[in-house]
């Protein structure tokens, strides 16, 4: 094999190993010739697309990414500025996505230290950013941006990227009791009996709590699940969450059966685990778990909960 | 021809800055107290009152082409006109252009010429004519300029500033016996802190020479040439408790002039001396968002004396006067992208 060859599978498998897994971020190009700028935001070069009477549209955002994943596509939007003078700029702009409702976004933003070598004299505003969270599909998005009437000079940067955290789960971690837990039994495969993961998942029920002693600062995920109670396609509840007494929120999940899990002692379905993430702040905090009564129902509930840690790559 | 590079220099924001103030004057032919009290004022020049509200308009065109790389041009063209409600012949008009050169922070270059074509003081006796009738006295000012600010090492954020002009004020033909070349030297400290204050502090000396001293005119027989002295401070202060008020300041300025009229005609040693005063405070405020409102107060004051036995002892009664006058500014600031 030549060394040119070999560079070049070299390449070619780079190239691979990108587009299949790692990706996280894609700068979009709009359709047609459109005249762009090149910004230098803090001595790094960006690419904004000027938004002309006729708009921008842009096809296929987000099809880079694996149909599973959840994807967030970004608008970053700036106007022009003089390095003096007015201390705020309004400008804005519509977007439609595939053929969905329009959407009016308007900003009013203060100047920047970005600049252009090409357009020397100016500066340009502190970047308007509006973001839509939505699951990757195979086609991607359509999108359309168009002025809004009046609008000073407006460029736009589109942007889109999964929604995948880097990092990975380091621990398990256990009330401050230690109460027991409960199994949860998946099969691997649905009706085959066989390779069953069995994972052991605390209990919640009305009038209980559950207590978590974390070290900030981290990251730590609640994966939560339901147990069926009848037959019912789809069951809904809500889990209270405090940090050191104090209320972080109510949180509200909904919840379809699951086909390949059961809680091992009821031999009862259970829903598909939904979770929510939290950000522990330094120091040492307590997180109480209880059933609040929003609803009559939810006092009825048997929730499990289980909580991970999540180590962020550096 | 231009290249694409070049024109694109050219293509710069032009800020247009409007403002628009309502004042109040209580003496604007600065009488004195003996003339307002005892004279009758209408000779001087009066009409109605003795005070008169002002309308000031102002309008200034900042054009900021990059002639230099990494280097700062401003180009900037000002109108304004005060309207005296009371007496429009008082009325006024100052033009200014002017071009700024940036080198660094807090180091610029700036040069410009300011006009007055006309300016009204009051109506005086043509001494050339007669004692007894009163002329309008009107002078035109033209005055060319120049600073130089420099940073002054090892103080953050502060800066000196040189600064000359040269003023021609000439007065209308009754009263060409008072005609100036002026000349003035100035230098300024200023110091800012990071988020509650400015200050600054400037000193200067000029010199009016009276050019038609002994010309043909009898009037023209003493020296009107004077030398000044100015020293101004000012403070300006940075409001964070109270999200109305953008700022407020004070400042102070005084000023002495020395008239030595040297003259053939007279045996005495003449001589008279005037100091002036001006006492400014002012708010800025801010609750209406792109609208720039400030309110001022100021006293502006004269006293004259003279060399006792001379021949001009009657200028302390004539010459000293004082007056307030009361402000409203609303601002108005913005970009004009025609040229991007």
């Amino acid at each position: 094999m030549s060394q040119n060859r070999y560079y070049n599978i070299l390449i070619i498998l780079g190239f691979m190993t990108l587009y299949m897994g790692f990706i996280h971020a894609v700068i979009h190009k709009p359709k047609g010739d459109e005249d762009n700028i090149k910004l230098n935001i803090r001595d790094k070069e960006r690419i904004y697309y000027e938004l002309d009477d006729n708009g921008l549209f842009y096809k296929g955002v987000g099809k880079q990414f694996k149909s599973e994943d959840s994807i967030r596509i970004g608008f970053h939007s700036r106007t022009i500025k003089a390095p003096t003078g007015k201390k705020n700029r309004n400008y804005g702009f519509t977007i439609q996505i595939d053929d969905g409702e329009i959407q009016k976004l308007k900003y009013k933003k203060p100047g920047s230290k970005v600049t252009s070598k090409e357009r020397p004299g100016w500066n340009y505003t502190e970047s308007g950013i509006w973001s839509v969270y939505l699951p990757a599909k195979k086609e991607g998005y359509n999108i359309k941006i168009e002025p809004l009437k009046g609008n000073p000079v407006v460029y736009v940067r589109l942007t889109s990227n999964d929604l995948i955290k880097d990092g990975k789960f380091s621990k398990i971690i256990k009330t401050v009791n230690h109460q027991d837990r409960w199994r949860i039994q998946t099969q691997k495969e649905i009706s085959s009996g066989k390779d069953v993961i069995t994972k052991l998942w605390y209990y919640l029920q009305a009038n209980k709590q559950l207590q978590y002693e974390i070290w900030g600062p981290t990251t730590i995920r609640v994966f939560t699940r339901v147990q069926f109670e009848n037959s019912a396609a789809e069951e809904d509840y809500y889990i209270r969450i405090r940090e050191d007494g104090y209320d972080l929120g109510t949180f509200y999940f909904q919840s379809e059966r699951s086909e390949q899990s059961y809680v091992a002692k009821t031999k009862k379905t259970i829903g598909k685990w939904r979770s929510v993430w939290l950000n522990v702040p330094k120091g040492r905090h307590y997180y109480t778990f209880t059933l609040p009564n929003t609803t009559d129902d939810n006092l009825k509930k048997s929730v499990f909960i289980r909580i991970k840690e999540w180590e962020e790559t550096k | 021809m231009f290249s694409q590079g070049m024109v694109n220099r050219l293509r710069a924001p032009i800020i247009i800055k409007g403002k628009f103030g309502v004042g109040y004057d209580n003496n604007f032919l600065r009488l004195s107290n003996k003339e307002i009290k005892k004279d009758n004022v209408y000779q001087y020049g009066i009409t109605s009152t003795i005070d008169s509200p002002i309308l000031k308009p102002t309008l200034q065109l900042i054009y900021s082409p990059v002639i230099i790389d990494d280097k700062k041009t401003n180009i900037l063209i000002s109108v304004s006109y005060g309207h005296y409600l009371h007496a429009v012949q008082k009325s006024y008009l100052i033009s200014n252009f002017g071009l700024q050169l940036k080198l660094r922070s807090y180091s610029w270059i700036k040069l410009g010429v300011r006009d007055i074509p006309e300016y009204y003081l009051r109506k005086y006796n043509d001494r050339d004519l007669s004692s007894y009738e009163y002329y309008n006295c009107t002078f035109s000012s033209q005055k060319y300029y120049g600073s130089y600010s420099i940073p002054v090492k090892y103080i953050p954020r502060t800066w000196m500033r040189i600064y000359i002009d040269f003023t021609k004020e000439y007065y209308n033909p009754h009263f060409t016996e008072f005609d100036l070349n002026k000349t003035l030297i100035q230098l300024d400290l200023n110091h800012k802190s990071k988020k509650k204050y400015k200050i600054k502090f400037s000193i200067s000396h000029g010199n009016a020479e009276n050019i038609s001293y002994e010309s043909s005119l009898p009037s023209t027989g003493f020296d009107r040439s004077y030398i000044f002295d100015k020293v101004n401070g000012e403070v300006i202060y940075k409001v964070r408790k109270i999200n109305e008020v953008e700022d407020w300041g004070f400042s102070l300025l005084l000023e002495q002039r020395y008239y030595n009229l040297l003259s053939d005609k007279y045996s005495i040693n003449n001589w008279k001396y005037y100091l002036d005063g001006r006492a400014k405070v002012w708010v800025d405020w801010n609750f209406m968002g792109d609208l720039g409102f400030k309110t001022y107060y100021q006293y502006r004051w004269r006293d004259a004396s003279t060399q006792i036995y001379g021949d001009f002892d009657w200028i302390e009664d004539i010459k000293s006067h004082s007056k307030h006058e009361f402000w409203l500014e609303i601002a108005y600031n913005f970009t004009l992208d025609i040229l991007y």
